[in-house]
């Protein structure tokens, strides 16, 4: 594995930088993860972007950094402890101009130049000024980008092959000299024989080309998968990090008859959306936790109208404005408990580029055949960070899941006008009508009887709202043993041999199975959707020997819907709850871990 | 089906709007499958009650962006929109002034009766200064706002007012709004038997005048009304209707009907192929 940091202020090309390194890498089949850390401005400030590249699967990217990039003269502080704590074969390096290591020293007194491995000098003080002002380039990302390759002593035909692969890319933004940058920086960092044993294992692995092997953000994915769902409007109102999916949706609706709307606020684009629901259409919006609360009352009137919805909503530290570009799990309650009065709802938390990929597509299933609203929770670190993921892979080894599409009971009979749109059933759901379709009913957001029409008797208000309510007792039927929605055990079955299962959801699935493979005797219990629950979820919690949970928020809020449905308090002592801005990092669950290990065996 | 017994007063307003619509519906010949009712909340949120069509609640004050979503989800549709002033002019403003800007393909009909009956007789953002309300005791104070103004402000091209005392020439206002293609805005003037029990037919006959008697009226050109509505005393119970306003510009709709798209991409392979893209 092989850890590089890049540091500049906003609008030095940092993110572009990190993303061209890591397509590099994934262009030969390697695992990278990358992940940002970029405050909400467009210039100034300073921008971090960490990736790791591999030649396994990575489920969470480390603490350590092996390579540090500075791009300009940042004017905040670098945190170097990461570099000193992980030599790379005895050294860190460090691409930057000795001057912005200087500013450094300055805005830092515990840290000195002469802890880090500072390389290069001719290239970094004058070279890349000689590159720059030949064509004329403002940044020196690309430069970097070339010279990383050259130092790693990548083969210069696999540089070639892939800079012809991104000449089409670069042509389109009028960059002619791509290749000429790269390659003059690629040359001058071959000239130099470091003295090391680079035992850089990537090197003396195969390098070969793998185009099904895609570089995307969680946000893409989503996108992605609900475009192969069939979604065919789109509206939203653009809120960090969930603006990504509608970009990508705009980009690409064209190609498949996607209407998109940008509104004028997210109160009307949820509405909007809940009327294209009206006409039949698929759709979705996306969101993140201030967003979702204007989008409350709307959220209720799906619940009351049976008219099913996808709303994404990316969680980021709050409350109010909160930390707008930085991560947080504490928009769980808000989901599971938006709006007012008491209506089914579905609350969907993936972890990874996978369960985001199968549960955005399922989710339109979903919302079509129970007519409820369908609430997918992102979170800022899974909306920012990209991941090489093989989606055809996924699709291939699914069949059954994508080759679905289920638009749940429509009434299909013409001849017959169609009334009783809230007919009182069995499995709670009742056939649906369109427009055009000769239906004769209100799409009703009062309590309503059989027919639609408004009612304030109180058999028809305790019928309707049972009738709502089983709906998801049949969901939970139906979808009991679908691997990605049910709550799953990762790590060992055999919980005799357990002494402790961890439990999370979201995004803290990849840290926690990195961190469990050193440890037989501990395992995951993992929430892809945290509400409705399971029965078997009570089944699995019942068996664990020792519980312990893991999340992004202060006041632990599954912990708490864990209390509240199955009545098993997993203990304070055992929770670990943080709020810092950050995803979790494998290093601090090992720690965790070996800490609660210790506690469990002296009380035994 | 509709609602055996009617919600609204004997002498409401909303009976002759009722029957202008289901009137104008008739004689434009509109295939009443194609026709979807988009209500309010309020005492004018009980249209889809008494009109046998296929019909959506909207929230307080949202009915807009919703019927924009029907529409948009299918572009064959006949939306029509009916709401309040409390409904429409107050935390729906925001939506309204939007649509305008949109053009988006829909007729609303806002049932303007300067008060919010339903909930019991609060002043609305139409309501005259000075006048008691419930929760204004000591009169209002805020300025009421002018509805017309506002669409000619939001560029609107179609905007109109109506009456409940002249069914003729909201008929034929109506008409001219079902058929313009675009986002059709039409203030219905009309009193509340509950709030205003002074305010009968003939409060109203003495009040109303005829937009065409303006200086330099053009439905054309909306010059005219520049001059008028800024010399225009709002707290004045004058009342001017008729089509103020129409041009033809371009609407917002969806390229296709959404509603009828085949769903299963992979039956084309496009999804596959720009799997390969990305």
């Amino acid at each position: 594995m092989f850890n590089i940091k890049i540091c500049g202020s906003a609008g030095s090309g940092v993110l572009t930088t990190g993303n061209l390194i890591s397509e590099f890498f994934a262009f030969y089949n390697k695992e990278i993860v990358l992940v940002t850390q970029l405050p909400s401005r467009i210039t100034g400030g300073i921008n971090i972007v960490k990736l790791e590249i591999s030649n396994e699967k990575l489920n969470s990217i480390s603490k350590k950094e092996d390579l540090l990039m500075i791009l300009d003269n940042v004017d905040e502080k670098i945190n170097f402890k990461n570099l000193y704590n992980s030599k790379y074969d005895n050294k860190s390096y460090v691409f930057s101009k000795l001057d912005y290591i200087k500013t450094q020293e300055k805005l830092n007194s515990n840290f000195k130049r002469e802890n880090i491995n500072l390389i290069d000098e001719i290239f970094f003080e004058t070279e890349i000024e000689k590159i720059k002002e030949k064509y004329r380039l403002k940044h020196s990302n690309i430069i970097y980008f070339g010279y990383l390759l050259g130092f790693l002593k990548i083969d210069k035909n696999l540089v070639l092959d892939f800079i012809s692969y991104k000449q089409e890319e670069q042509n389109k933004y009028k960059f002619d000299n791509f290749k000429e940058v790269i390659i003059s920086s690629f040359d001058f960092a071959g000239r130099i024989n470091l003295e090391n044993n680079f035992n850089f294992s990537l090197i003396s692995k195969d390098f070969t080309k793998n185009k099904d092997n895609k570089f995307l953000s969680g946000n893409q994915v989503s996108a992605l998968a609900s475009i192969k769902a069939g979604v065919k409007f789109v509206c939203g109102y653009p809120i960090t990090p969930g603006t990504s999916i509608l970009e990508f949706i705009e980009k690409n609706k064209d190609e498949f008859d996607i209407e998109f709307i940008q509104t004028e606020d997210e109160i009307s684009a949820i509405n909007m959306l809940l009327g294209s629901s009206i006409s039949s259409v698929r759709g979705l919006t996306s969101t993140s936790g201030a967003g979702l609360s204007l989008m409350s009352e709307a959220i209720g009137m799906s619940g009351i109208s049976e008219t099913g919805i996808v709303v994404f909503s990316s969680q980021r530290a709050g409350p109010s404005t909160g930390v707008p570009t930085f991560t947080a799990q504490e928009d769980l309650k808000q989901a599971i408990n938006i709006s007012q009065g008491e209506f089914p709802i579905i609350v969907f938390t993936p972890a990874d580029l996978e369960e985001i990929f199968k549960i955005s597509f399922e989710a339109q299933n979903i919302a079509q055949i129970y007519q409820v609203p369908v609430i997918i929770l992102l979170d800022a670190y899974l909306s920012f960070s990209k991941f090489t993921v093989n989606v055809k892979k996924i699709i291939n080894e699914n069949k059954s899941v994508f080759t679905r599409i289920d638009d749940g009971k429509v009434n299909k009979d013409y001849k017959e006008v169609f009334r009783k749109r809230y007919e009182i059933t069995k499995s709670g759901i009742s056939k649906k009508g369109f427009p055009q379709t000769n239906s004769r009913f209100i799409v009703s957001n009062h309590e309503h009887d059989e027919y639609s029409f408004t009612s304030k008797n109180p058999e028809i208000k305790v019928e309707q709202n049972s009738k709502r309510f089983r709906k998801i007792s049949t969901f939970l039927n139906d979808y009991k043993d679908v691997d990605f929605v049910k709550p799953k055990v990762y790590g060992s079955l055999d919980f005799e041999k357990v002494d402790l299962t961890l439990v999370g959801w979201g995004s803290t699935k990849g840290a926690i199975l990195d961190a469990i493979k050193n440890f037989e005797n501990v395992n995951y219990l993992h929430f892809s959707c945290c509400y409705p629950f399971f029965d078997e979820t009570k089944k699995v919690l019942k068996k664990a020997k020792n519980l312990a949970i893991l999340e992004a928020n202060s006041t632990g809020q599954l912990r708490d819907i864990i209390s509240e449905k199955t009545q098993i308090k997993i203990l304070e002592k055992r929770s670990y709850l943080k709020c810092d801005l950050r995803s979790f990092e494998k290093e601090e669950v090992v720690k965790f871990i070996e800490k609660t290990l210790e506690d469990i065996y002296k009380n035994d | 089906m509709i609602k055996k017994y009617s919600q609204w007063c004997a002498g409401c307003g909303n009976f002759v709007i009722l029957s202008a619509l289901k009137k104008t519906l008739e004689e434009l010949e509109i295939n009443l499958d194609d026709v979807v009712i988009v209500s309010g909340i309020g005492c004018s949120g009980k249209f889809p009650h008494y009109l046998d069509l296929f019909s959506a609640e909207g929230l307080h004050g949202r009915a807009l962006p919703l019927a924009t979503g029907i529409k948009l989800g299918n572009k064959n549709l006949k939306v029509i929109v009916i709401g309040g002033d409390g409904d429409g002019y107050g935390i729906g403003l925001n939506h309204l002034i939007h649509s305008l800007r949109k053009n988006i393909d829909l007729t609303y009909i806002v049932v303007n009766n300067e008060t919010y009956s339903l909930t019991k007789g609060q002043a609305s953002p139409t309501t005259k200064i000075g006048e008691k309300r419930i929760l204004s005791s000591k009169g209002v104070q805020d300025f009421p706002i002018n509805p017309l103004n506002i669409a000619l402000m939001s560029n609107g091209t179609f905007f109109a007012r109506g009456s409940s005392v002249d069914i003729i020439q909201l008929k034929n206002i109506l008409k001219n709004a079902i058929e313009h293609k675009g986002f059709s805005f039409v203030d219905v003037i009309t009193g509340c038997i509950n709030y205003y029990p002074d305010r009968k037919v003939t409060w109203f006959k003495e009040r109303i005048r005829d937009i065409k008697e303006v200086k330099n009226y053009d439905i054309e050109n909306k010059g005219y009304l520049f001059d008028f509505l800024k010399n225009f005393d709002i707290n004045s119970e004058k009342y001017y209707t008729g089509i103020y306003y129409q041009e033809k510009r371009e609407v917002l709709e969806s390229k296709k009907d959404l509603s009828k798209l085949n769903l299963n991409v992979d039956k084309n392979n496009k999804f596959n192929a720009f799997l390969e893209r990305i």
